[in-house]
């Protein structure tokens, strides 16, 4: 309950500031979706604003991508609405996919198609939008045969030639859909350059890149906002360092010896990321004075110690389970905020 | 002169070269850099490549590394006084990191009057900008050495012992370096009546274990 509360707490003035201040290119507000009785997205409230990089996190299955989906109108939401540049893509069709380009994690290509054959194709449909000669730089910097065809190519081959032909497009908002899930790291390098450098055009324009992806360290380099879907609770928001400064790592000397086999009572939200006889590590979300008292209340302490959490285990803390006696409560308090 | 430490060499010291520009490095200058410290250098085998390299794992946020990094290019004289430093596309893109933080970092230089973007052609370096960058350094030194001294008396190092080793290792540096006027003080240092009666304990403690 107390986990609940201090992050609605710390994430609040970062949540209400951004869609008030500046519109994001991307806006969503208590968006929902219901699959038969079971709801994989409800009350999510999100901003992605110009010139930012904002993570979509959250772990297996906690509908990251049933949220793209309803973000460019590919899949209708249950609840809620979303405008993408202003506009509200399911009004807009394929209109909307003039100005937001979507990599997909399935990397589809059409496979009996060759490179060069695929990106006049893209071409033909995006007309004097697309950008030809910032297509064959990236085809050649990226080392993609011409008369290849897209059946024959590699995973990454794929990746960085759906990479290039959404860059082509010149496209103000870029959504990647895990896309580099599976790839080497020089792939990754690629996706990550490529990134850095669409926000930072000098021309004026807002863009901005949503991306959703299971690579912590991509993350940490890439993206300064993120949003994390949660089982259960109401998904966080904001800034990437300051979701990061409101979880710390404690060290706790125990009391005495804890046998391995006893049961821990932990304090809610808290992940137990060491276990030794006489000391625990764990990470915690929330203001430090607040997660020592419980700490000091839920375990025989000795002595403790707070150090700075790395992102792997800020990204534990985040997506902690809520606590399952609120967890009903946790999902109503969801839509409530709706 | 180690490029990290800007410290000279002490026979016995553990030393590497960059194969990339030959300079010597204290060995663990060389892995607390991660890399050769020598601003603009490729790095051989094994070295870093890039030396606006940054550590995503590092806790120190990515921002304060980049400031570290342009702070440290000035004290060692890569960036002077009007030079133009790279844009933030351009760093954004080497360092595959948000453009955000990158101009972030700028703008903290341009606070702390290190850099200065006002002419709108690029962002240039200050004038008084060495002295921030070396004050900035003195700071971070001091830093290490308070953690440094905790650690001691954590390790159940005595007032007196580390008072002792300090000295010992001012007169080292100083020798090292000729250095008269630290040697000069070191001396005095060490005639002064907590040194010496910090050493008759140390002393002392020796003979009882």
């Amino acid at each position: 309950m107390g986990g609940s509360v201090k992050v609605q707490v710390r994430g609040a003035p970062a949540v209400s500031e951004s869609p008030s201040s500046s519109p994001g290119l991307i806006d969503a507000r208590g968006l929902g979706r219901r699959f038969g009785r079971r709801w994989v997205v409800r009350g999510l409230d999100l901003a992605v604003p110009a010139g930012s990089v904002t993570a979509l996190l959250g772990r297996n299955g906690a509908g990251k991508s049933t949220t793209i989906q309803m973000l460019l109108g590919l899949l209708p939401p249950s609840e809620g609405q979303v405008t993408v540049l202003g506009r509200e893509p399911r009004r807009q069709g394929h209109a909307l996919f003039r100005e937001v380009a979507y990599v997909s994690e399935r990397r589809e290509l059409l496979d009996d198609m060759t490179v060069e054959g695929l990106a006049r194709l893209v071409a033909e449909v995006h007309g004097a939008r697309f950008d030809g000669g910032g297509f064959e730089d990236l085809r050649r910097r990226y080392d993609l045969a011409p008369g290849a065809r897209c059946g024959v190519l590699s995973k990454g081959q794929r990746a960085r030639l759906l990479l290039a032909l959404a860059l082509a497009a010149r496209p103000r908002v870029l959504v990647l859909d895990e896309p580099t899930s599976g790839l080497d790291v020089l792939v990754r390098d690629d996706f990550l350059e490529a990134i850095a450098s669409f926000v930072a055009q000098e021309d004026g324009a807002p863009r901005a890149v949503l991306l959703s992806t299971h690579i912590i360290e991509d993350v940490s380099r890439i993206c300064d906002r993120a949003v994390v879907l949660r089982e259960r609770g109401p998904a966080l928001s904001g800034e990437l360092e300051d979701l990061r400064a409101a979880c710390a790592r404690y060290v706790v000397r125990l009391k005495g010896v804890l046998p391995p086999g006893d049961r821990l009572r932990l304090p809610r939200g808290a992940v137990l990321l060491e276990r030794d006889p006489r000391a625990l590590t764990l990470a915690a979300m929330g203001a430090a004075e607040h997660v020592e008292a419980e700490l000091d209340a839920a375990l025989p302490v000795a002595g403790l110690e707070r150090h700075p959490a790395s992102f792997k285990e800020a990204f534990a803390c985040w997506t902690a389970p809520v606590e399952q006696a609120g967890g009903d409560q946790g999902g109503d308090g969801a839509g409530g905020a709706a | 002169m180690c490029p990290f430490c800007r410290g000279g060499f002490v026979q016995g010291d553990r030393t590497r070269a960059c194969a990339g520009c030959g300079a010597r490095h204290h060995r663990e200058c060389l892995a607390d850099h991660g890399g050769c410290a020598v601003f603009g250098c490729q790095g051989g085998e094994g070295l870093m490549s890039d030396a606006w390299t940054i550590d995503p794992d590092d806790p120190v946020p990515i921002g304060d590394q980049i400031v570290y990094r342009v702070l440290y290019a000035i004290a060692r004289g890569v960036y002077r006084p009007g030079d133009k430093l790279p844009t933030v596309r351009e760093v954004a893109a080497r360092l595959k990191v948000n453009p955000n933080t990158v101009s972030k970092a700028y703008r903290d230089l341009e606070r702390d009057g290190v850099l200065d973007s006002r002419r709108g052609t690029g962002v240039f370096v200050e004038e008084g900008a060495l002295e921030v960058a070396l004050e900035r350094r003195q700071a971070l030194v001091l830093e290490r050495f308070e953690r440094a001294v905790n650690e001691a008396l954590e390790a159940g190092l005595s007032a007196a012992e580390v008072q002792e080793v300090l000295l010992e290792a001012l007169g080292q540096a100083a020798r090292a370096r000729k250095d008269e006027v630290v040697l000069r003080d070191v001396e005095e240092l060490t005639r002064s009546p907590l040194a010496r009666w910090a050493g008759k304990r140390a002393g002392r403690r020796g003979k009882t274990q």
